[in-house]
């Protein structure tokens, strides 16, 4: 049988609450999954969403409407993506509210905030798991500034 | 039954933001949420610019409403620019220019930086604050922190987030309230005594441990600095007593340009080999003519033109007697000469004498002929050389950090040495032989150029220089206006006179706020005043 400690790193927050529910007590499970505490970076969040959604990057990239060079290069981690840029894989994913803010937080880009407008809109698209092509629209006809807007360049803080 | 999308449509929960605020800018991201203020990332609707909007809830809280304020008054290349401000019965909405970049803390998260990386984020740091403790009465930033440093896309450091800075109050003797960052916040902010100048100086002393470092903890970080020099400096900065750090910030950038091993071997090496020639002369002179060996009367750095010699003393604070060091010209930043007697401090001081002068018909040309002095001070940022002899621009072109050149009155015909200056931001050559300002086509931050009294015949000879803010064209008639439109950042523009009378291109400048005419020009400006959505102004 193979050892815990050796459980393939990352693993995706959903296993863990499932082991902490399984769990005989706090200490074993604490003691099985240290290497998993440490959250996973962005490239292995994608990795991860990847394997949990069956999903290959091609398919995730041409669902976020990204285009597809610079999509491969998010996904190799060589280019760091601006917050718009992971809200549209979030889309790509079909990713529910807080899993986005998971990927936000693991792509170090500020969470979803209701009190904006706009990401309330994009709260109410995920929540209802809308198209990259419906979230666009929707955006657009509340005056919205659409994601990743040509001049919407905010990829740093 | 209304959906989440209808209330959306109505404005949500937007409406606690100004609703002027909201018709010019719309919320994208919030950057940080705080008890007293929220601080958006927001787009402007007309432009498409980004910014940031810090918004206060809080109206009792004692700095909501001094950040504008601060912002309003400050003008520097390294301090984000206000933009405007707006309120309503419950909130304050402060906007300022968004710095695109990383900030210090992000960029360490990987590996301290090298000294060699680090001296000019320092160095420009003390130049912001030398400009913050300058104003009057002395502006504090109190949160000097590596969140709050920005690096920007072309390598300037920009300080941002003025939230908690206070205007120095001389009467005062404690603090009240208690703001800043633990680590970086010196013992007198936490209400030992009133915060001064030397808090910002202790805060950007441990920046600079943290940055060589990434430790914060005064003994950890002195003893993991390795350079001892960079060691006795990060000590002094930190020190418990206000009393005891450096007595401002220009004091402690001269400490850290000393601490630069290689400038300082390098002023060294200049100083043995100026040594090394004069005995090698001097030999020679005793063995061809038999006789005395002649003493050097002193090491210090000889100057080609007395004048300028005047004006960098005047900066070191060195009498004419003490003799002016190779590495004491590294301390050196500004530099202001205007005529045949005016050596000055500030550029507001030279101008006010030079006005006095003028009015009393008094000012004359000086006598200097050669900016070769220029180059033993690589640090140079300011400087102004009016009213010379000037023809060769060249020293200027091996001094990298210039942002302020004011040459006017000189008869320069070359202006190329001027290309490539990466920091320039401001020219004046007023009065320059040149017909052709292309070249400055290459100076990337160059905002505002004075080419009044030039050969400049049309709006051609500025093509390229796209990033022009502000034109001035005193005493200077152009032949036509067309291609002016070429230069659409343009927000003012000065013009002396117009051959052909046609103002109607300036209409196609989406952002010019003001043109600045001479009298002479009164009848053709009465054709586009109507339609012109800028103010028309007159000498």
């Amino acid at each position: 049988m193979k050892d815990n400690h050796e459980t393939p790193i990352p693993v995706g927050t959903s296993t863990l609450f499932r082991r902490i529910f399984k769990a005989a007590d706090l200490r074993s499970y604490l003691d099985e999954n240290e290497k998993s505490l440490v959250a996973p970076t962005f490239t292995e969040s994608l990795e991860l969403l990847c394997q949990e959604q069956n999903m290959v990057r091609e398919h995730v990239i041409c669902r976020a409407g990204i285009e597809r060079g610079f999509g491969h290069q998010l996904f190799r981690g060589s280019r760091k993506p601006s917050r718009d840029n992971v809200l549209r894989l979030a889309f790509g994913f079909g990713l529910d509210v807080d899993e986005t803010q998971a990927l936000l937080r693991a792509a170090r880009r500020t969470p979803l905030y209701p009190r904006i407008k706009r990401d309330a809109a994009i709260i109410y698209g995920l929540a209802h798991h809308d198209t990259i092509i419906e979230i666009q629209t929707s955006l657009s006809d509340l005056g919205l500034t659409a994601l990743g807007g040509e001049r919407y360049e905010h990829s740093e803080r | 039954m209304s959906t989440l999308k209808d209330k959306l449509a109505s404005g949500f929960d937007e409406a606690r933001y100004p609703v002027d605020f909201l018709a010019h800018y719309e919320p994208l991201e919030c950057l940080s949420l705080k008890q007293e203020s929220d601080t958006l990332y927001v787009k402007n609707r007309l432009s498409g610019e980004f910014a940031v909007a810090k918004c206060y809830a809080d109206k009792t809280l004692l700095s909501r409403d001094s950040e504008g304020r601060i912002l309003r008054s400050l003008h520097h290349s390294g301090l984000p620019r206000f933009l405007g401000e707006y309120e309503s019965d419950t909130m304050l909405c402060v906007i300022r220019e968004y710095a695109k970049g990383v900030t210090l803390s992000e960029l360490l998260e990987e590996a301290p930086l090298t000294e060699q990386e680090a001296l000019p984020i320092l160095l420009q740091l003390c130049d912001i604050l030398t400009y913050l403790h300058s104003q009057s009465p002395p502006v504090i930033h109190r949160d000097l922190k590596p969140q709050n440093i920005i690096l920007t896309d072309d390598g300037t450091v920009k300080l941002i987030d003025f939230g908690i800075s206070r205007i120095y109050d001389a009467g005062a003797k404690k603090d009240t309230v208690f703001f800043g960052t633990q680590d970086f916040a010196p013992p007198e902010q936490y209400g030992f005594s009133q915060t001064d100048c030397r808090a910002d100086l202790f805060s950007l002393g441990v920046v600079m441990g943290y940055i060589l470092t990434r430790q914060t903890d005064p003994e950890t970080t002195a003893a993991a600095i390795r350079n001892n020099r960079l060691s006795r400096i990060y000590r002094k900065c930190t020190d418990f007593s206000p009393h005891r750090r450096y007595s401002s910030a220009r004091e402690l950038k001269a400490a850290l340009l000393r601490s630069d091993g290689k400038r300082q071997k390098a002023a060294l090496r200049f100083c043995f080999s100026a040594l090394a020639c004069l005995l090698f002369l001097c030999a020679g002179f005793a063995i061809g003519r038999h006789t005395d060996v002649l003493a050097p009367h002193s090491t210090g750095v000889v100057f080609n033109e007395q004048l300028i010699e005047q004006a960098v003393r005047l900066q070191l604070s060195k009498a004419d007697d003490e003799p002016i060091m190779a590495e004491d010209l590294l301390a050196v930043t500004e530099l202001y000469i205007f005529g045949n007697e005016i050596a000055a401090k500030t550029e507001e001081e030279m101008n006010r004498t030079a006005d006095q002068l003028f009015a009393e018909n008094k000012m004359k040309t000086g006598p200097i002929k050669s900016l070769a002095d220029l180059e033993k001070m690589p640090n140079l940022e300011n400087v102004a050389i009016a009213m010379q002899q000037v023809s060769d621009l060249t020293p200027l072109a091996s001094l990298p950090q210039l942002q302020v050149v004011i040459v006017k009155n000189n008869p320069i015909e070359d202006i190329s040495p001027l290309r490539g200056l990466k920091q320039l931001e401001r020219l004046d050559l007023f009065g320059a032989l040149v017909e052709d300002f292309t070249p400055l086509a290459d100076c990337p931050k160059l905002t505002n150029l004075q080419a009044g009294g030039t050969l400049a015949r049309t709006p051609a000879a500025f093509a390229g220089l796209d990033l022009l803010t502000h034109l001035y064209l005193y005493q200077l008639t152009l032949d036509t206006l067309d291609g002016i439109e070429q230069l659409s950042r343009l927000q003012f523009i000065e013009l002396g006179g117009v051959v052909n009378g046609d103002l109607s291109p300036l209409l196609a400048l989406p952002e010019l706020k003001t043109v600045l005419l001479d009298e002479n020009l009164r009848d053709e400006a009465g054709s586009i005043e109507a339609r012109a959505p800028f103010a028309i102004t007159y000498e």
